[in-house]
Order: C-alpha cells, then sequence, then structure tokens
C-alpha cells in the first residue's frame, strides 16, 4: 500500500513500528443492531434519526454572533442617542397663535414646527425643563425638535420675523443653541437672551450666560445686560446697554424659569 | 519511496466514476453502493478516534447526513476517500468543540469495540494472548494521544491514506501531515514502551 510505503521513509523504533503493525491490523469494531441500517437511512434521505447534534459552546456562539449583536447595539444606542428627549410643551398663549398650523393653547405639546402669533398675539413655551421661550405678537418663529440624548446636540431655531426671548434660568443650556436670522446667526450658550428681528436687522440681546453673534463682518462675542445690532445694509454691528423695557422682559423670563412661575 | 500518481486514481471500492455521478445525483441504488462501500471504514475511524461506540454511531449517522447535504461537492473523477474523511473528521472535531463532548467528558470509556477476536483457526492460544495484550496496550496508548494526534494515526496508519489525501481532510500541507505523523508515530511509541515495559516482567 501506498500508505505502508510511504511510512517505510520514517525513522521509526521497532517499538513503534510494532504499534503501527497492531493500529494497522486491528479488526474493526462491529457497529450495534440498527446502526448501519439507521446511517443508511439517514444517508438516502438527508434527515437525521436520532443522532448526536453538536450543540455550539456559548463561546463559538458569542463569537459567531458577537459583530452582528455589537453591531445592533451600536445602531441600537445612535437611533437611541438621537432620540429627542424633550418637546415644546406651551405653557400659555393669547390671541392669533399657531404652532405647526395647529392652534397653541395651554398645555399642548409639539415635536418642532413654525410658530406665527398675529397681532396682539403671544406664546409662551418650554422645552422640558430646560429652556423657556417667549414670542412677541406678529413673529414667525421657527422651533426646532429638541437636542438627543447624545447626538443631536445642536439645535437651531429660525427667527423670520418679530422677536423672540428665551431663558435657561441660571444654569447653562445643556447643548448648543444655534439662532439663524437673515443677517445674523449665534450660538447661544445660555442663559437668557432675546433675538428680535426689526427694520434695521437684527438684534440680539444678552442678560445672562454667552452668546457668539457671527455676521459678516466677523464674530462678536456678546457682553451681558447688552444688546447687539447687526445692520442689514452692512453697516458696522453696534453693541448697546439693554433698553429698561427689553430689561424688564427678560428678567421677567428669567425669574419665571427659575421660579417656574409664568410671567 | 512510492510515488503518488498525478492523474486520478484507480477506482476504489468499486465505485467508477459513473457510479460516483449517480451517487451525486442522489440515485438511490448508486447511494446504496456509495454507503456499502464506506460505512465499516467510517464507524472503525470514528470509533477508534472517540473510543465510545454508541456516540461512534450516532456521529458516524450525523457524518452520512453530512455527506447527503455536501454531495453536490463530490467529484466524480477523483477518489471519494479524502471526501468522505473530511467530511467524517469534520463531524468529530464539531464534536469535540462542542458543548455536549464537555458535558461527556473526554475519553469517556475505553470501551470493548477494539475487541481482538480469536484471528484463525490455526492460531495458537499463546498466540492469540499475545496479540490480544499487545492490541490492548496500543489501544490504551493510542488513548493517551491527543485528538489531532488519534486523527492523524488513524488516517495513515489505520484508514492507510496517503499523504495528499491527508492533507486535503486536514486542510494541512504534505509537509505539515509528515511531520505531525512522524511526532504522533513517537509519542504513540513512547506511550507504548511505557505501556508494554510496564506489563513485561522483564525489560
Amino acid at each position: 500500500m501506498s500508505g505502508s510505503s510511504e511510512r517505510e521513509e520514517l525513522d521509526v523504533t521497532p517499538e513503534e513500528r510494532e504499534a503501527l503493525r497492531y493500529l494497522g491490523t486491528a479488526p474493526e469494531p462491529a457497529p450495534g443492531v440498527g446502526a448501519r441500517d439507521r446511517a443508511r437511512a439517514s444517508f438516502l434521505t438527508g434527515a437525521p434519526d436520532s443522532i448526536v447534534v453538536p450543540i455550539p459552546s456559548r463561546k463559538s456562539l458569542l463569537r459567531r454572533f458577537a459583530p452582528l449583536a455589537a453591531a445592533a447595539a451600536i445602531a441600537g444606542l445612535a437611533l437611541w442617542g438621537t432620540i429627542p428627549t424633550d418637546v415644546w410643551t406651551v405653557v400659555d398663549s393669547a390671541g392669533d397663535v399657531a404652532f405647526a398650523g395647529r392652534p397653541a393653547s395651554a398645555g399642548a405639546d409639539f415635536t418642532s414646527g413654525v410658530v406665527e402669533t398675529g397681532p396682539d398675539a403671544w406664546m409662551e413655551a418650554r422645552l422640558g425643563d430646560r429652556l423657556r421661550i417667549y414670542i412677541r405678537p406678529d413673529s414667525r418663529v421657527s422651533l426646532p425638535r429638541g437636542p438627543g440624548r447624545w447626538f443631536g446636540r445642536r439645535r437651531t431655531l429660525h427667527v423670520a420675523t418679530g422677536e423672540m426671548l428665551a431663558s435657561s434660568g441660571h444654569r447653562p443650556l445643556p447643548f448648543t443653541l444655534g439662532i439663524d436670522t437673515s443677517v445674523a446667526t449665534a450660538d447661544i450658550l445660555g442663559t437668557t437672551f432675546a433675538v428680535r428681528r426689526n427694520d434695521l436687522g437684527t438684534c440680539i440681546c444678552l442678560l445672562e450666560g454667552a452668546v457668539n453673534v457671527h455676521c459678516d463682518q466677523g464674530e462678536i462675542s456678546l457682553p451681558v445686560r447688552q444688546r447687539l445690532q447687526v445692520y442689514e445694509d452692512g453697516r458696522k454691528p453696534e453693541l448697546q446697554n439693554l433698553d429698561p423695557r427689553e430689561l424688564a422682559m427678560l428678567e421677567r423670563l428669567y425669574a419665571a424659569e427659575t421660579s417656574e412661575a409664568t410671567p | 519511496m512510492t510515488r503518488e500518481s498525478d492523474g486520478p486514481p484507480p477506482a476504489k471500492e468499486g465505485l467508477d466514476r459513473e457510479t460516483l455521478c449517480r451517487v451525486r445525483d442522489r440515485e438511490p441504488a448508486a447511494m446504496n453502493r456509495f454507503f456499502d462501500a464506506y460505512f465499516d471504514r467510517v464507524h472503525a475511524y470514528v470509533t477508534r478516534l472517540l473510543r465510545d461506540a454508541t456516540l461512534a454511531e450516532d456521529l458516524t449517522q450525523d457524518a452520512f447526513v453530512r455527506m447527503h447535504g455536501a454531495l453536490d461537492r463530490l467529484d466524480p473523477d477523483r477518489d471519494p476517500s479524502p471526501w468522505v474523511f473530511t467530511v467524517v473528521t469534520n463531524t468529530v472535531r464539531d464534536y469535540w468543540r462542542s458543548r455536549l463532548h464537555r458535558t461527556n467528558g473526554m475519553n469517556v470509556s475505553l470501551d470493548d469495540a477494539w475487541d481482538v477476536a480469536a484471528n484463525s483457526e490455526q492460531s495458537s492460544p499463546e498466540r492469540d494472548l499475545l496479540r490480544k495484550e499487545a492490541a490492548a496496550e496500543v489501544r490504551e496508548a493510542l488513548g493517551r494521544l491527543s485528538p489531532a494526534d488519534r486523527e492523524i494515526l488513524l488516517l495513515r496508519s489505520f484508514q492507510n491514506l496517503r499523504t495528499a489525501e491527508v492533507e486535503e481532510i486536514l486542510g494541512i500541507s504534505a509537509d505539515a501531515v509528515r511531520q505531525r505523523y512522524s511526532r504522533a508515530i513517537k509519542r504513540l511509541g513512547v506511550a507504548y514502551r511505557e505501556l508494554h515495559g510496564r506489563n513485561q516482567v522483564s525489560a
């Protein structure tokens, strides 16, 4: 046999040769009764009968499914992390106010949408317990979805017309709020500020916190208790002190947020 | 040294190319012939690997189920032995890797599947006894080896498969086959020597 011929090449001792001889010549063990027939039936049909099915070990199962499980977990976490943790809740309103095309009545919840206030109308709303806003008459403001748990931590609202005041009380915002107007954008880190569109352009008022304004003239860090007027005609933005009305409104909003009482 | 042929080997076990084609097409009559040609060899190989007769029967059956499923890969132009023992070896390896194997424990029982029957009418009682004792010692020595050593010894020495065939079954190079086989023989020899020397009155 070719197998034994190949074996001749090996350097084997007499004992090893003897062991191999017995290994090669030992009679074959006889199968039990029925074993042959069961195996034949299984071979012909491809169907197992009562057979031992190797059960993959936990380790091999883990190894096999770990990448898939990890990917699913990451995807799930990412998805969960993007789900908004808060919604806009209307605290109070008066007059003709619509939020996402629906009447903005007190207690109503909205995920996001455009707020439109008619003449003599206003709306106050909260984003969870993070931010309180006050939208004055004749305003059109787009409110974004709330920030996600880990992702989507920057949200931008648009002030098309009118005025919006906002306050996170004495706490900085836990996310970055961007303000977008036609002539300027601002990054709001908190806490109490106002954005007003007027005939001249956009006015951003800050009572407390930090606001960075970006405009054609560059980036300006707004000092507290001051306002920045950004002009549509391209004039250089002007820093001014808050006027009494603005100060009063912002302080009232700040007080409302910190005491959880409506103005 | 015997030179291994480059072309397809002559038909083994009475299975010519036409029969193997019909086996691959799952024709019952051809499959029966194929089964009869290989069952005893497969069963003996599995029994010696596992050293448990009941388990060997079950895994032999499992191996034939797998062969049924893999018939599309049977090449009628080649000796089917490497293909058969590849399926069988993988079946046993899957069992070794399984939790069931660890639950049962390794080398559960020294089964009497390797009992040496009286060889021939012309043998003497003394010769039969010596053969029986030697065979038992070799069996026990084999049981002391690792599954990998047992595997290669049984494929090369018991099944008398060529290096190229074992290479294909185990998925290793020809040099690795020779190396592993050589080492396995040495280890078998050491184990056999210990057992044989212990049973001898004088060394």
